[in-house]
This record gives structure tokens, sequence and C-alpha cells, in this order.
């Protein structure tokens, strides 16, 4: 009865059988381990300077903060417009700017915020887009390369265009190995080494020449999306739970000639603060600021426009704060 | 999910190791499932199209068999007529409808009357290959080749098997039907060969073909910017590509099945290596050329009605076989195009003594300087430069036929031709200014190398050798030697897009 039994078993009776199949199969999973392994310790990471390794030190600073907090969470209109130390004054609160990167995606950035919430904080949501474009997942492999510790950013939905973008990221990388180009230090307002404690970017910016908006440039407020808000809902849920306070905050929108539509901002900013389950704190037209402060893009302010929109934003903090209002 | 992408890379070992969890008795039925699914990653939809191709072939073939049994031979043939009617009918709606339209457009524009409009007809991959199968299936049947497949399931995956779906080979029934009824084992020596065939077939298209597809597409598309020699530069490289581009689509077929304990059958026997036109079809598509010449070829009467009908036979073979890969008159051309090089050698070799004499050949039947047997092979003491310079007029003849195949249309092959008589850029090519299409040296270099070690895999297989069967001789630490090199280069120099958007396999969209 028991030899029987141990005929029956599976893995034994398989094993024994097929010990060279399984032999072929156990080198062939050794041989990808033995590569992955190789990459990811070797050869990863090779954009250790680059813009988006900034994360690595606004994600440190985000967990060493074990109390209440303001947490800025958006794209790059954050990192190229705000000046934290103006709002850690305002507030005596630490301040952790973690705006990096529109092409990374909405989600990702709102993953940020699920990091290391502690009862207390306090976390704006300055997105310039409501409706979920598609997120570059070459990029988001630039950003967490072999940082394990960013790894938990990347959502559940993303892990199959991640998996299809890791032969590019790969090559890329080993390409950056072989010639010895990867990991340099370049001095630029897109490298890691432009940004302060904080996460600001404080790379000396003015309004370069070379950048102008197109003729008859006029901003138009953003779309939203059922998705988008349903996912900020959630993040608000668990911000709340946690103690903290979930905002959605203005965010720079440019004008040239032509002021943009101040009526359909307004009713953005309406319907989103009915969509929405957390307050939106400002009024989207106090965030219009002339094309001269802006840097490089339409998104990407002056060193004098940052300051500008900090205070803007302190304002509109101190007034939600005070109870003041919301702008729903 | 292309062969060439990670979603494949995942599905495989899904499917690889469902499949060998499964009791033996019903392994078929999980494979019939992945194949389905596989084939619904393209257009859900589709799927009713193999599955009504599946049913009509399935019970036209039990008919037929049926009378035969009671001796009912017409009815059988009527049957077969239906069965193989209502597929082509099905082949030529889906792919000939708008060529027939356009035509009928030009013809009615030019006695000044109006045309129809284009119907939208979206083109469901792999159709020419599934639908070649199963008429080839009913065909064996009436021939009482096969008995017909009683199990309803067992047939369907037969059509619809996931890694010769989209583009074959093209698999007899007397070959793929058989194994699908015998329980698989779980074999090493599958395993190896199966990887083995896979890599290779990866390293030929993502490293090959997808790199030589950069440069043949530029200058294909931009040719009135590019000198004669540099459209025959792209011409020469889209004979590689091509080649690489479908030979290694095969190869990760052969290997992906081999994985699942099925043989498929060799599609390509290093084709480049013929010394003649003749020759290299019998070495190029191998499950296409067979099917064409067991189900028309022979029906048409092939060499058996005479010389006239025998070249007429042959250029209506050739000519359909260019219509089944596209409807445009430059495939049809260029089919026809072939099938002459092939009535011209054959001429050569039956009718004229002097100009067989000219070329090499023997002076009479029989004899051995040259002479090119019915199996294609050439005598040892045939000179080995002899031999290159065949291969290499061999190469251009064919080459030259691929010029119409890779041009958008016949109108513009022609204007290629043109464009190229009138500015040869002979100075240009003298000078070496033509590598530049390569854009870098080292992309060159990788081109270069990487047709060396075909040519070294086709002289091997040339000299009677498996190359698979040469390489597991060899030590471990050479194979693994070459498991790296092949994996590296891959992963180093292939070419994938921004976001890694794999490029459609030539052979998908016939």
């Amino acid at each position: 009865m028991v030899r029987d039994m141990s005929r029956r078993s599976l893995f034994i009776f398989n094993f024994k059988e097929k010990k060279g199949a399984v032999c072929v199969i156990a080198k062939f999973i050794v041989f990808w381990t033995v590569i992955l392994v190789f990459f990811f310790s070797v050869v990863s990471p090779e954009y250790l300077y680059g813009y988006n390794a900034s994360l690595i030190d606004k994600v440190a600073r985000l967990e060493s903060i074990h109390g209440p907090k303001i947490v800025l969470i958006g794209n790059s209109n954050l990192a190229f417009g705000i000046r934290s130390q103006l709002i850690e004054d305002a507030f005596e609160m630490p301040v952790v700017n973690m705006g990096l990167h529109g092409g990374l995606g909405n989600a990702f950035h709102e993953n940020m915020a699920r990091l290391n919430v502690c009862e207390g904080d306090i976390v704006i949501l300055c997105h310039s887009a409501f409706a979920d474009g598609e997120a570059n997942p070459d990029l988001t492999w630039i950003t967490v390369e072999s940082h394990w510790k960013l790894w938990k950013i990347i959502g559940m939905e993303n892990i199959p265009v991640m998996l299809k973008a890791f032969p590019t990221y790969m090559k890329k990388s080993l390409d950056l190995f072989l010639t010895g180009t990867g990991n340099l230090t370049v001095d630029s307002s897109y490298s890691r080494n432009a940004f302060n404690k904080y996460g600001d970017n404080v790379y000396s910016r003015t309004h370069e020449e070379y950048f102008s908006f197109e003729e008859g440039y006029v901003p138009n407020p953003p779309g939203i999306s059922d998705s988008c808000i349903e996912r900020i809902n959630r993040l608000n849920d668990s911000i709340t739970e946690a103690g903290g306070i979930l905002l959605i905050a203005g965010y720079p929108v440019a004008y040239v000639d032509a002021y943009p539509d101040a009526g359909a901002f307004r009713e953005f900013s309406r319907e989103l603060g009915e969509k929405a389950d957390c307050p939106v704190i400002s009024e989207y037209e106090d965030y219009f600021f002339e094309a001269k402060y802006f840097y490089n893009a339409n998104l990407h302010l002056t060193e004098e426009g940052a300051v500008k929109r900090t205070n803007q934003l302190i304002w509109d903090l101190r007034r939600y704060l005070s109870g003041e209002g919301e702008s729903d | 999910m292309f062969f060439n992408s990670v979603q494949y890379a995942l599905f495989l070992p899904v499917v690889f190791f469902v499949y060998y969890m499964f009791p033996k008795k019903f392994r078929y039925l999980w494979l019939l499932g992945a194949s389905y699914y596989f084939y619904m990653c393209w257009e859900a939809k589709y799927a009713l199209l193999i599955f009504g191709v599946t049913v009509a072939t399935y019970a036209g073939a039990l008919l037929i068999e049926m009378f035969h049994e009671k001796k009912r031979d017409k009815a059988a043939k009527v049957v077969l007529a239906l069965a193989v009617a209502v597929n082509m009918c099905l082949l030529f709606y889906f792919k000939y409808t708008n060529f027939l339209i356009n035509n009928i457009n030009r013809l009615a524009d030019r006695l000044g009357r109006p045309g129809f409009s284009c119907l939208d007809i979206v083109l469901p991959v792999g159709i020419s290959f599934f639908i070649f199968q199963a008429v080839g299936y009913t065909i064996d049947v009436y021939r009482q080749e096969i008995y017909a497949e009683k199990n309803f399931f067992r047939y369907a995956l037969f059509i619809s098997f996931f890694p010769q779906l989209v583009a074959g080979p093209i698999e007899r029934s007397k070959n793929l039907l058989k194994q699908l009824a015998k329980p698989v084992e779980l074999d090493g020596e599958n395993l190896r060969s199966g990887l083995l065939y896979i890599l290779y077939g990866v390293w030929q298209k993502v490293l090959i073909a997808d790199n030589i597809a950069v440069i043949v597409n530029h200058v294909y598309t931009d040719y009135m910017n590019y000198t004669g020699m540099q459209i025959a530069l792209a011409t020469v490289l889209f004979g590689i590509e091509i080649y690489c581009d479908f030979g290694g689509y095969s190869n990760i077929a052969i290997g992906s099945a081999r994985l699942l304990g099925i043989r498929l059958m060799q599609n390509f026997d290093s084709p480049y290596m013929a010394l003649n036109v003749t020759e290299f079809w019998r070495r190029w598509h191998i499950s296409l050329t067979t099917w064409f010449r067991d189900y028309l070829y022979i029906p048409l009467g092939g060499n058996r009605k005479g010389t006239l009908r025998k070249y007429i036979n042959t250029l209506i073979v050739f000519s359909v076989s260019g219509a089944w890969h596209g409807a445009s008159w430059n495939f049809i051309f260029w089919g026809f195009l072939n099938g002459l090089f092939i009535i011209c050698e054959n001429f050569k070799h039956t009718s004229l003594p002097s100009v067989r004499r000219a070329w090499g050949d023997c002076p009479k039947p029989g004899g051995n300087r040259g002479c090119i047997s019915a199996c294609g092979k050439v005598p040892k003491q045939t000179d080995a430069v002899e031999k290159w310079m065949k291969r290499m007029v061999t190469y251009l003849l064919v080459d030259f036929t691929w010029l119409f195949f890779r041009a958008d249309s016949f109108s513009t092959a022609l204007r290629m031709i043109k464009r190229g008589c009138s500015h040869p850029g002979l100075r240009q090519a003298v000078a070496g200014t033509d590598l530049a299409l390569f854009g870098s040296s080292r992309m060159l270099l990788v081109i270069l190398a990487s047709v060396a070690i075909l040519l070294v895999a086709g002289i091997i297989n040339e000299r009677g050798i498996s190359v698979a069967d040469a390489f597991f001789q060899q030590k471990e630490w050479f194979r693994w030697g070459v498991y790296i090199f092949f994996t590296a280069m891959i992963i180093l120099y292939g070419a994938y897009g921004e976001g890694y958007e794999q490029t459609q396999f030539i052979y998908f969209q016939f």
C-alpha cells in the first residue's frame, strides 16, 4: 500500500522519470536568474544621477519624518514650481516635495502619497491632469532601476507594461554600462544634483530665451476621468484612515496674450470638487501666471515664478486650515 | 501576441507547465484552449472564423469518408468540392474582394464608368495558412491517404495549434494529427532542442531581420532619394531580412512546438545555398511549396502532360503562390517571375546542351559534372568556386524578384528599377559612402558577423550535418558559450523600439 502511494506521488515519480527534462528546465531557470541577478546587482543602476533619481532622496526624506508633515504630490509642476522652505516656515511643519515627472503618470505619483502616512499629515495633490494619460514604462524603469525601496511605488496595474518595457531598459543600461557612460553627473536642471533636501529643483532658472509659447497659446482646463477620481477617492480614504488629510490644489497655468477662460477653469474646479471626496483648496484662476514666470515648459516655473506659486499655495492652505473656504 | 514579444515569453512557459501538469489524455484540450486564446489576442471575433473553417472541414471529411465507405465516390467528390469551395470563398472574401474591386474600378475608370467603393474588411491574421491546412486535410481524406479525424477537439487543435497558426509551417495531417493523438512525455531532448530553436529564431528575427528592416524600410519608403546602388544594396539586404524574419518565425514555431513534444516540419533548408532557382524553391518555405506541389501542381497534370503543359503549370502554380502571398499585382508578378526563372532553368537543362555546357552542366543525362539531379544536390566533383558562383547568381536572381515582393506596388517596383537605372550612383558606391546606410560601423559589423554565422550554419547543413545535432555533440562549455553569446547579442544589439514595440513578422500579413 505504501509502495503504491509513493508510486502515485507526482513529484517522486516525475523526477525520476523526467530527470533529463527537469535538468534542462532547472538550467534554463538558473541561466536567466544569473543574467537577471548580474544585471540588477552589477549593471543597474545606470541613471543614478539623472533627474528621476531625485526620487531616491525624496522617498528617503519622506520615510525619515515620523510625524505630521506636508507632502506635495504631482508631476514636474511641483519639482520646478515650489519653494518648500517657505511652506515649512509658514506652517512649522516639515515639507517633502515629491513632484517628479508627468511621464510617470498620476497613479505612480499618487502611490508615493501612501508611503509613511502619519497622523496629522497634510497631503496635497497638484495634478495638472485628471484624465489618466499613458504612463511611460521606460521612464518608470529609469526611475526605479534597482532601487528596491522604490519598487513599492509601482502599482500592480503597471506590472504588465513594466515587463514589456524591461528589455528596452535592460538594453539601454547595458549599453551605458559597457561604454562607461552611465551614472555621470551633469550640470543641468535635469540632474539629481539640482534638487535640495526638500525635493525642490533649485537649479538657477530664468525664463530662457529659447522657450516661447506657441502663438495664440491658450490653455484649457484638464479633463476629468472617472478612473482617476476613483483612485483619488481611494487614496483619500486610506490617508484619512491613517489620520492625515488629502487636499487638491492648483498647478501653474501660463498665459501669453489671451487670458485663459477663467469660467472654464471655475467649472472644472466645481466639477472636480463635486466628484472628489477630498477638498479642492485652490481657485485655479489664482494660478494663472504670465509667460515670463515660466522656465522651459508650460508647467515649469522660473525661480521667481516658484516663489509666487508657493505663496499662493500657502495662502490657499492657510485659508483652508482656518476653515474659511473650500472651493467646493 | 508576437513571438518576439514579452507577452509570448510569459504565455509559452505558462502553457508549457500547465500542459505537463494535465493528465496526458486531456492535454490536447488545454492546448486547444491556449491556441484559441493566442489567436483571440489579435482579434477575438475571428476565432469564430477558425471555428467555422474547422467545423466545415471536419464535417466535410467525415462525410467524404462515409461516402467512400459506401462506394459513392461521386458524392465524396461533391463534398470535397463544396468543402474546398467554402474555404476558398472565405479566403477570397477576406483577402481578394478589395483587390478585385480596385481592379474593376481601374477598368471602369478607363472606360469612364463609375466604380465601386471598397469594403471595410480586416484581414484575419494567418487566414491563408490555416485555410490551406484545413483544405489539405480534406483532400488527404478524399485521397484516402488518412482517416478522417473523429475527435472534433483534436481536429480543432490541428487547425489552430498556436505555434504554427498564424504563419505556418502549413502542417500535413499525416504528420501533426498523428502526433496530437499520441500521449506526449516530457522529454529532455525535446526541451533542449526546442529552446535552441527558439533562441536561434529570436536571434534571427530581433537581431538580424529587425536591424536590417530599418535600413530597407528607409530606402523602400523614400527610394527617390536613393541611388541605384543603394536600392540594390537594400534589396540584397531584404533577401537576408525576409529569410531571417520568416526563418526566425519558423524556428520559434518549431521550438515552441517541440517544448510541447510535437515535431513540426522544417520550413527552410538553407535556401540561399541553392545552386539554382528550382533548388531554391525546394528549400524555401517548404511547407507551402510542397502544398502547392501536392494539391495544385500535380492535380493540374504536373509534368506528366508534356513540356509545354509543364511550363504552363509551373507558371500557374507560381502565380497563384504569388497571389497567396498578397492581393496585389506585385506579388503575382513576383511569383510569375520565379516561375519564369524555373522554366528557363528547365529549358536550359533539358533542351539546349550548348547552353548547359556553357553553364557547366553535364553534357549528357546521367553525367556528373555539375549536373543537378532530381534531388537538387550537386556531385562532389563540382568545383567549389563554380558552386559559389552559382549560389551567387541564384541569390541575385531570387533577390531581384524580392524587389517586387517588397515594393508597395507593381508600379513602385518598376519606378524603383527606373530610378536605379537613371541614377546608378556608381561613384558613390565605389567611394564606400553607401555603407552609411547602416547607420554606424558597429551595426555594420553586427550584421556582417551575423550573416557570417548564418553562412557557417548553411555550410554545415549543406554537408548533410544537422546543425542542432552537431551543436549538442559539442562540449558543455562550448554550448554555454554559444547560449551566452547569442543571448548577449540579442540583448545588446537587437532592434527594439521605444517602449518595446515589436515589429510584426512579414509573413503575418499573409
